[in-house]
């Protein structure tokens, strides 16, 4: 359940944003999520409702977009692949493919409110 | 209400401070390894055998992370290495953070080779970058030839898969080269080096490979044992 540590990082994140800028609270957090991370979606969102009682993201929404797990092999091309089917050598020339996307886990936004 | 970009990698933190750790390992001129597995494939046996064949080459440490109780860090000491027991209580992984408080008590300074036995687990270890220079993972025979399709991360990023437990491959109805076949596809690049801590077969690859990695790492040239 690492979800837990990864869910207190993210209302860090965003509350040192929020109290950098003055705002009063937050709305809601984006997280870009990469397919090819130990991270489980509703494990994460289930750590964040616990996690975030008692800080300014307590009525903030977390919207996580899932980032595909995309690799690349240098004569072949790009193509997407289901993390469970993750297969590095290349079905077409034997070559080595590359992760090139699918491993991020970001906050990207965050939308805020200040007090008038 | 207004939309502000932040483009922070959630994980921010811990590289912070696993980049403050690496700092302090390479000063004290220290190799590290971040150790992991799954429970019970052989983490601790294996570095019983590893410290049994190179303490009188390697000044050798060992950080213990397990859950609860003293038990490992115990097995180790009695064979006179410094051991050091990180106890995470109901946290599943080790972090930078904890490896971080660790060293304040137990300082790495005059040591070879440091290793960090993580908390036994496929899943959460494999996220959390502790400062290591490389990262091993200990696989055996019986957990069951999907493993690196299952839990794919971690596998990925093993520079090298020490494939515990060879001795009951008898038994564990898969070949040798459909583990391998497995463990490179999700990682092309990683030494596989099959073992048994048990027989002691494959044990001596092993402590070359880790004796190289020191070396390189010092840059020195350890003297020829």
């Amino acid at each position: 359940m690492h979800e837990t540590a990864i869910a207190r990082n993210i209302i860090s994140i965003a509350e040192e944003e929020a109290r950098r800028r003055g705002a009063a609270r937050i709305i809601s957090i984006r997280v870009r999520l990469g397919e090819f991370r130990g991270v489980v979606p509703e494990a994460l969102t289930f750590a964040y409702e616990v996690m975030r009682i008692g800080t300014l993201a307590e009525g903030a929404n977390l919207e996580i977009g899932v980032d595909p797990l995309r690799v690349a092999c240098n004569l072949c091309g790009e193509r997407e692949m289901a993390p469970g089917e993750l297969n590095l050598i290349c079905s077409e020339c034997g070559g080595i493919l590359r992760i090139i996307s699918g491993q991020d886990l970001v906050v990207e936004s965050l939308d805020l409110a200040w007090l008038h | 209400m207004h939309r502000v970009v932040s483009e922070t990698r959630v994980l921010e933190a811990n590289e912070r401070l696993a980049a403050r750790n690496r700092q302090l390992f390479g000063d004290s001129g220290v190799f590290v390894v971040n150790l992991m597995s799954a429970p019970g494939a052989g983490k601790t046996t294996l570095l019983e055998r590893t410290i049994e064949r190179l303490r009188d080459e390697l000044r050798i440490g060992v950080i213990e992370g397990d859950l609860m109780t003293t038990i490992d860090a115990d097995r180790i000491g009695a064979l006179g290495v410094p051991v050091f027991q990180i106890t995470t209580g109901s946290v599943c992984h080790l972090d930078a953070q904890m490896v971080g408080r660790a060293l304040e008590q137990f300082h790495p300074g005059g040591l070879d080779l440091l290793v960090i036995e993580n908390v036994g687990n496929l899943v959460c270890p494999a996220e959390f970058d502790l400062g290591e220079d490389v990262r091993v993972m200990v696989w055996s025979t019986l957990e069951g030839a999907d493993k690196p399709r299952k839990y794919p991360v971690m596998f990925h990023e093993a520079a090298v898969v020490l494939l515990n437990k060879i001795d009951l491959l008898p038994y564990a109805g898969v070949s040798l080269d459909e583990l391998r076949a497995n463990v490179r596809a999700v990682n092309p690049a990683a030494e596989l080096l099959p073992l048994s801590c048990r027989t002691g077969e494959g044990l001596e690859e092993w402590v070359a490979w880790l004796k190289a990695q020191v070396i390189r790492g010092r840059g020195d040239g350890l003297e020829a044992a």
